[in-house]
């Protein structure tokens, strides 16, 4: 009896010292995929080629990096309005030209574009070892390689700085090298040309892929503002690379100026009169985690214009200023032809405009809007930056809504990134600028050329300087609220300028943004503020 | 040698039969195996009984009497039986109290006197009266009489007795002393649970602190943490709400962490409990206040909960201990007791305070003030005739019931306990409300002749909870804002009946929100714990357990169509569900032996643990129809509106762990732990830590030189050092893993690309955060345990801080997780806890018992300048954050704004920097640097009442909600404080923004509790034993100058993407109510 109770003893002991024999300890991965999966997989190359396209729609959001290029000039501003929009003076900041470091907004973007340049390299990364044929395996690694080049030159724009970490290091811990000054410009231009000599034709890109013209024009985009990033202008070969996009045949001025941004312009695509160079594509049939917020409806419009119920909770927020309205608008062309001004095909189904909403507010019934106080909505010319009414300044839809079928806040408009009227107005610019190659009727030809096309009165000018103006006029006029006027007006020289509730300032600082805190904190040391900040 | 033994028998006792067969087993072991036969516990007086003399006894069916003669024999003692005790000590001389002595020397006086109990006043028979330095001594007879002669009058005569404390007389001219011997303090002779097994109070070298059942909080459906919040030194409880099934914050010597999470470990009787939270998560419009971990767990079965406060103590939970460690102890059956319990309370709940906003005739006045409207030509268009208190439509009287039945019974092999409880919980706003169904069972079995031990466990509970849209402060979504903002010009209710709406998403009546939102949680848990202990020796025994605790929980949200925030989605439903489980395996050595003044215990084990955690989230939106609900149906909607989404994770955690205890002559005491643990959560690099501990105890009242001043009757030093580390870092930190995810997917050629990302910028060095942690601690009872403290030093240091860093640019995110060794927080403090037996007589008595808190707290060495957290919440506040974590500051320093005057034209001024741009700055310490509580009990024969109160001061409160009802409402129709609204700033100009004007005191002294209680003593009645009937009011008054509804704010507003917690934000939370009870309890 003992000897048994000793052996189940003993087996108890035994056992239990089988069982302390230590499990090796194997992180389960459940909800996400191994990196040895993913090599493993040759179909999800594409899946990981084409994320740095995915993150081209963010260049038009309201407080994203569009913020950054229209909120700080005389466009847009995100006025305070009693409690609302004060947001720690986060827009207000922008618009006077004094953000800090710790500037959310700022640190977003910063963040983003980091971000966007991960997608990249891992596109690159996963192209070293794709085994796919070389013709594919060109036409993709130009697109990332494009897409690369186009991020830092977004950052390079607002920072004059961008960080590069080699595709092929996936150790995140190691400082990346960071590129600025003539050295950035350069490792910009050498790129972009790369990746315009792998990429594709428009003839044979499906819509939303970037092709060769895309890189064309990342190319003049850099030369039209090499004068304000490096000090030494080069406006030729600018010219010349816009003259090879004209040169392609791909692009004509659209007939219908708002059709570009409605709803679906997608389907515009290689139209006879497509201006479209390069977009970011909304897919409202699907949720892509976050709806993007294009400079349109909720962050704009009055919290009681609800586009037929469409849009139940808008946030009555940014506007247009006066001084633009009066320099650009009133002065510039004729508001009651110009086909830009606004647009009433939608008026009669949700009371408002395409384009300019100004006076008096209704909705789709034709009854008036009510102020949150109850007093009728009545859009004014007039904003204060520190304390604006519910009704003061006046809305901007340049991207209209779909108004059937929608899914409330989803959009499925494209965002226009460039297109064709920018590449004519900026040959115009090089044309009047340009030492050896000037041509200030040439210039003033194709202004006339763009505002023929817009129903808008033909101008003349005859001196630089004056045509120089013309153009800077109708780049605000056609352009607008597309994420250029911050570069123009710094190339125009009217960026420090006084504006309506700014009062100006020499402080060249200003040109470009504080480099975000958290950047710097977690650099090693490797990156260093801005002057100024 | 000459045995005398003196018998004092009970029939029951005479009567009991044992059965012993021992070979050379020490006395000790021989008698603990009578005590566990006979149900009759010994108490041997010190270094009377020669415990370690090896005997051998073999016998059958034989009396206890004839047990310890043989036992016993050869040794010069007596024993004498008293209550359930044995009482054995050496004998002397006065062998029989009553027999008269003949004198011997002329020296000898004789002393007289009787011995009876402090409190009740009865005799106490078998107290030993010895004479100090003697070997002179007697026993009281069944009268509590004693006589004996003492050598001189300068002789000390020390009364002791099992279960009371020892008292010592000086002899003096007295020839009759009578004396009254008080029950020892609980803190003597009380066990307390430490990791993995159970140790006497005075043993113990480490900081742990015990609240026993009888001392909880008795709360109308208390949670664990409710009924021990204010009870502790050093642990603050802070209510999440006061909703039906909140959770609370439990924060153990300060926050020691930036990132991981406050939280301790949680251990429901031996299993260590995953730190998730157990409802799956609301949308954004709907509660997400976390509910109780615990809430499964009937609180009437808990028998004690234990917190291990210093690292000494909660090293043996290695990476999981930094937090602080709570241990949950179950009720057991007993051995021979049988017993139904039947217990009941019905309670009544109302809001204790509500906020004081314009009425309607205020804000009219206000808005025709501010706006210019009249009566006349002027109409205000937003002045809708009605006059609604609009909490008063919200607020409700709770009704809430508990129910509990017990059964527990036991014979020498097996013992049981099981109970049911069901408990209706109503919370005072309306449509929450929680029921509870549990049932428990424990259970315990001896085999092989009582060497094997088994005991199982199985606890399984269903609740169902009902929530109303709360938690999401700002424009929209929470009723209790709504409330307080809404137009006090509307009416409640149309003429219909149905909720009165003006038709705008952006001005949502909170009637109507509470009645068009149906949002339930359906939560079923099992918890079962099996395990086996095998005594191979008396001194080496080893355990397995095994144990299973699953969780599922279903939530079905719907908000209807009517309701204006979603007549343009035409309704909305959501069905999330959560399922949780992780198993447990645990094998444990245990050897505990007394080499002659050497006491050694020594534990070795391992344990390996496996989390699972899968959560899916289904919402529809766009029903044609509200006739049915959208959950139960929930693909009936628009289907380009459905969104569906889940996620799974794991993790495990394997072990290995030790300690040892050693005592020498029961005076010197050292305690070593360690603890290995691996856990799949770090980084390949760092996979296992090492957290050792060291203690040392000295029990001073044990050595001579103490002893002769005979004024300590406990008094012992604790030294402890240990190191912990904190896991809560999430999973998946370590690898590069990819997701797939709509938010990359691109559009090309019409088609969209599912992008596949790098979703963390990983990090294969990281690691837990280590806590080392250093207590000096001293406890004393004096007067015969009439007065006893606690007094602790503590200073805990967390290094390795696990922060969310930003990345170096070129990263798949802004920040990865990474271990800092410089940076670190401090927490650091003395704590004080004393307990005074003021008054004691027979009839009546009173008892005081408080504690003190004093935490500090600071953050040191941060690798950037500060984090962000905090987010206030509001119109024009997007981005805004209340507070940050910065080096040299406290943790969570409020931060914003300061006003520096308001002019005559009611302008706000704000402290600028020099270049005239409104500066931030430091605005005060969320946390209090003293928390403090007085608990006082009084007895009048069965009479018995509890009052406790519970305070902190020092702290600072974000008002966030007053932000929300801040004057510029009256511009927008909403409704603002009366506070606000006749103050001197202008409505015109003022902005609200993160200043020092919602920054407010969050002191508060809280009578939190008063008992009164009645126990009738029913021995003549054969069928109820006994019966027990309370009232209960439970957060009577609060006296502070917060503004709010109630000081006891915990936050839940993390800012941005960093993880980064904060703490101290009111931000509407549910209001604790105010209730009464009324309880019985019957024993049959």
């Amino acid at each position: 009896m003992k000897t048994i109770k000793k052996i189940f003893l003993g087996g108890v002991l035994l056992i239990s010292i089988l069982l302390m024999a230590s499990c090796s300890l194997k992180e389960q991965i459940l909800d996400t995929v191994t990196a040895s999966s993913v090599q493993a997989d040759s179909t999800l190359l594409q899946n990981i080629v084409y994320t740095p396209v995915s993150q081209l729609p963010i260049m038009g959001e309201w407080f994203d990096m569009w913020g950054l290029q229209e909120m700080c000039t005389d466009e847009a501003m995100w006025p305070t309005r009693g409690t609302d929009w004060y947001d720690g003076g986060a827009w207000q900041q922008i618009y006077t030209l004094s953000t800090n470091p710790q500037h959310v907004q700022i640190n977003n973007a910063w963040n983003h574009m980091s971000n966007a340049l991960t997608y990249c390299n891992t596109a690159s990364a996963a192209l070293l070892t794709a085994k796919t044929s070389p013709a594919l395996l060109q036409r993709y690694t130009g697109m990332v390689d494009f897409m690369r080049t186009y991020y830092e030159y977004v950052m390079y724009d607002l920072w004059r700085i961008f960080p590069y970490r080699d595709p092929k290091n996936a150790d995140f811990s190691v400082p990346p090298t960071f590129y600025s000054g003539t050295a950035g410009f350069n490792f910009l231009v050498s790129n972009a040309k790369k990746a315009y000599s792998e990429m594709i034709s428009r003839d044979d890109a499906p819509y939303g892929e970037p092709n060769k013209d895309a890189a064309l024009m990342l190319l003049a985009k850099l030369y039209l503002n090499k004068g304000v990033y490096t000090g030494t202008a080069n406006y030729d070969s600018c010219l010349y690379y816009v003259n090879q996009i004209i040169a392609t045949g791909h692009y004509a001025l659209a007939n219908d100026y708002f059709a570009m941004f409605l709803p679906n312009n997608a389907s515009r695509y290689k139209a006879a009169d497509d201006e479209a160079i390069l977009v970011g594509v909304n897919d409202d049939s699907r949720n892509h985690g976050f709806d993007w917020n294009n400079v349109w409806v909720q962050p704009c419009f009055h919290y009681n214009q609800t586009f037929n119920g469409n849009y139940p909770s808008n946030w009555n927020g940014g506007a247009t200023t006066p001084f633009y309205l009066r320099n650009t608008w009133y002065s510039g062309t004729d508001t009651a032809q110009d086909v830009r001004w606004k647009d009433n095909r939608f008026y009669s189904t949700t009371g408002v405009y395409i384009g300019f909403n100004n006076g008096l507010q209704h909705d789709g019934q034709g009854n008036v809007i009510k102020t949150r106080g109850g007093a009728p909505l009545n859009y004014t010319d007039t904003i204060s930056l520190t304390s604006s009414p519910e009704n003061f300044g006046v809305r901007i839809l340049k991207y209209y809504p779909r108004l059937t079928g929608v899914t409330p806040y989803r959009i499925n408009n494209s965002w226009i990134i460039w297109r064709y009227a920018d590449v004519l107005l900026m040959k115009a610019e090089c044309l009047a600028r340009s030492t050896t190659q000037q041509d200030l009727a040439g210039a003033m030809a194709l202004v006339n050329q763009i505002r023929a096309k817009r129903n808008a009165p033909l101008v003349s000018a005859t001196t630089q300087a004056a045509v120089l103006n013309k153009i800077y006029i109708e780049r605000g006029l056609e352009l607008y609220w597309e994420g250029f006027r911050r570069d123009d007006r710094i190339r125009f020289g009217t960026f420090l300028n006084a504006r309506t509730d700014f009062p100006g300032t020499t402080n060249t600082n200003d040109y470009i943004y504080p480099i975000p805190q958290s950047a710097i904190d977690g650099s090693n040391g490797a990156l260093h503020q801005n002057p100024g900040y | 040698m000459f045995l005398l033994a003196l018998f004092v028998a009970t029939t029951a006792f005479s009567q009991q039969k044992v059965t012993l067969s021992l070979k050379n087993v020490t006395v000790k072991t021989a008698l603990e195996a009578l005590k566990a036969q006979s149900g009759l516990s010994y108490w041997i007086n010190a270094n009377d009984v020669d415990m370690q003399k090896v005997i051998s006894v073999n016998l059958k069916s034989t009396t206890v009497d004839d047990a310890l003669k043989a036992i016993l024999q050869g040794q010069d003692v007596r024993y004498q039986l008293s209550g359930d005790h044995i009482v054995i000590s050496k004998a002397t001389q006065d062998v029989d109290p009553k027999e008269k002595k003949v004198a011997t020397s002329g020296e000898m006086r004789k002393i007289t006197g009787k011995v009876t109990d402090l409190v009740s006043g009865e005799a106490l028979p078998g107290v030993s009266v010895i004479v100090e330095g003697t070997t002179r001594g007697t026993i009281t007879d069944l009268n509590g009489i004693f006589s004996l002669e003492v050598p001189s009058e300068n002789s000390v005569l020390t009364f002791s007795f099992m279960g009371y404390a020892s008292q010592q007389i000086k002899v003096g001219q007295q020839t009759h002393i009578n004396i009254k011997l008080a029950e020892a303090t609980k803190n003597l002779s009380e066990v307390v649970v430490v990791g993995y097994g159970i140790q006497k109070k005075s043993d113990v070298t480490g900081a742990v602190s015990t609240v026993s059942d009888k001392d909880f909080n008795k709360l109308a459906a208390a949670t664990p943490s409710e009924m021990i919040q204010g009870k502790i030194a050093g642990v603050q409880i802070i209510s999440n709400s006061g909703e039906p099934g909140a959770g609370s914050q439990i924060t153990i010597r300060g926050m020691s962490s930036i990132r991981a999470g406050s939280q301790p470990l949680y251990v429901v009787d031996g299993v260590p409990l995953d730190e998730g939270n157990t409802s799956p998560a609301g949308g954004n419009s709907y509660n997400s206040t976390p509910t109780d971990p615990l809430a499964f767990i009937n609180p009437n079965d808990i028998a004690s909960i234990d917190i291990l406060k210093d690292a000494s103590a909660a090293a043996i939970y290695g990476s999981r201990g930094a937090n602080g460690v709570v241990i949950i102890t179950t009720k057991k059956g007993k051995k021979g007791v049988s017993e139904v319990t039947y217990s009941t309370s019905l309670s009544i709940g109302n809001i204790r305070k509500k906020l004081s906003v314009l009425s309607a005739d205020q804000w009219r006045q206000q808005r025709d003030a501010l706006l210019g409207y009249n009566t006349t030509t002027n109409l205000d268009p937003n002045d809708y005739h009605a006059n609604t208190n609009w909490q008063d439509e919200v607020f409700r009287t709770a009704f809430s019931q508990d129910h509990n039945l017990t059964f527990t019974g036991g014979s020498e092999t097996t013992q049981y306990r099981a109970s049911l409880n069901y408990t209706d919980d109503q919370g005072i706003l309306k449509k929450s409300d929680m029921k509870k169904y549990i049932g428990s069972l424990n259970l315990t079995q001896k085999a092989l002749n009582n060497k094997v031990t088994f005991n199982a466990v199985l606890n399984a509970s269903e609740i169902v909870q009902n929530r109303l849209p709360l938690g999401t402060t700002g424009y929209q979504g929470d009723a209790l804002i709504n409330a307080l903002q809404a137009n006090p010009t509307w009416p409640a209710y149309n003429a219909n009946g149905t909720p009165f709406q003006i038709g705008s998403a952006n001005n949502l009546s909170p009637v109507a929100m509470i009645y068009y939102t149906n949002d339930l949680t359906r939560e079923t848990d099992v918890l079962g714990d099996i395990s086996a202990n095998v005594a191979f020796t008396n001194y080496l025994s080893y355990k397995v357990n095994l144990a299973l605790d699953y969780m599922n929980s279903n939530r079905m949200i719907d908000q209807d169509q009517k309701l204006d925030y979603e007549i343009s989605n035409g309704g909305a439903g959501q069905r999330n569900s959560r399922e949780m489980y992780n198993y447990l395996i645990e094998h444990t050595l245990n050897f505990d032996k007394t080499f002659g003044v050497n006491h050694l215990t020594v534990l070795g084990g391992y344990s390996y643990q496996n989390f699972q955690i899968r959560d899916a989230y289904v919402t529809g939106q766009g029903y044609i129809t509200d006739a049915l609900l959208y959950t139960n149906n929930i693909g009936s909607g628009n289907p380009t509106m459905t969104s569906i989404s889940s996620d799974a994770d794991s993790y495990q955690l394997q072990s290995y762990f030790g300690r040892v205890n050693y005592s020498l002559k029961d005076r010197y005491l050292l305690t070593a732990t360690v603890r290995a643990d691996g856990s799949s959560k770090f980084g390949t690099n760092h996979q296992y830590g090492v957290f050792p501990s060291f203690a040392g105890g000295w029990r001073l009242s044990e050595e001579p030189f103490i002893k002769k001043l005979n004024f300590f009757d406990n008094l012992k030093l604790r030294f402890g050092w240990g190191e912990t580390g904190n896991s809560e870092i999430g999973t998946h930190n370590s690898q590069t893993l990819y997701t797939p995810t709509p938010v990359a997917s691109a559009v090309v050629g019409g088609q969209t690309i599912t992008g596949l990302i790098i979703s963390k910028t990983p990090n294969p060095n990281i690691t837990w955060e280590k806590t080392q942690s250093t207590d000096a601690g001293l406890e004393f009872a004096i007067l015969g345990g009439r007065l006893m403290g606690d007094f602790d030093y503590f200073y805990k240091q967390t290094t390795d801080l696990l922060l969310a860093i930003p990345s170096q640019a070129v990263s798949p995110t802004s920040f990865v997780v990474s271990n800092i060794p410089n940076a670190k927080i401090d927490n650091y403090g003395v704590e004080l806890s004393l307990t005074g037996k003021a008054i004691q007589t027979k009839d009546f008595s009173w008892e005081i018992s408080g504690n003190m808190t004093l935490p500090k707290n600071i953050v040191k060495n941060l690798p950037v300048q500060m984090y962000q957290t905090g987010a206030a919440v509001g119109q024009g506040l997007s981005n805004a954050y209340c507070e940050i974590i910065t080096s040299n500051q406290p943790i969570d320093v409020l931060y914003g704004k300061k006003i520096t005057n308001i002019d005559s034209q009611g302008v706000v001024h704000y402290l600028q920097t020099k270049s005239g741009i409104d500066s931030l700055t430091y605005l005060g310490n969320p946390s209090p640097n003293f928390i403090w509580s007085l608990t006082n009990t009084f007895r009048y024969k069965n009479w018995d009442l509890n009052i406790f109160i519970n305070g902190v001061s020092g702290n600072k409160i974000f008002n966030n909600t007053a932000v929300l009802l801040d004057k510029t409402n009256i511009n927008t129709s909403h409704n603002t404080l009366s506070y606000f609204a006749y103050d001197n700033v202008a409505t015109a100009t003022y902005t609200p923004t993160v200043s020092s004007r919602y920054m407010m005191n969050g002191a508060y002294a809280r009578l939190s509790n008063v008992t009164l209680g009645y126990t009738f003593h029913l021995k003549n009645t054969t069928y109820i034993k006994n019966l027990r009937v309370y009232v209960n009011g439970s957060n009577l008054i609060v006296i502070t100058s917060y503004k709010g509804f109630d000081p006891d704010v915990t936050a839940s507003a993390p800012f941005g993407g960093n993880g980064v917690n904060s703490f101290g934000i009111d931000n509407g939370n549910y209001p604790k109510p105010r209730t009464f009870m009324l309880g019985i309890s019957a024993t049959f």
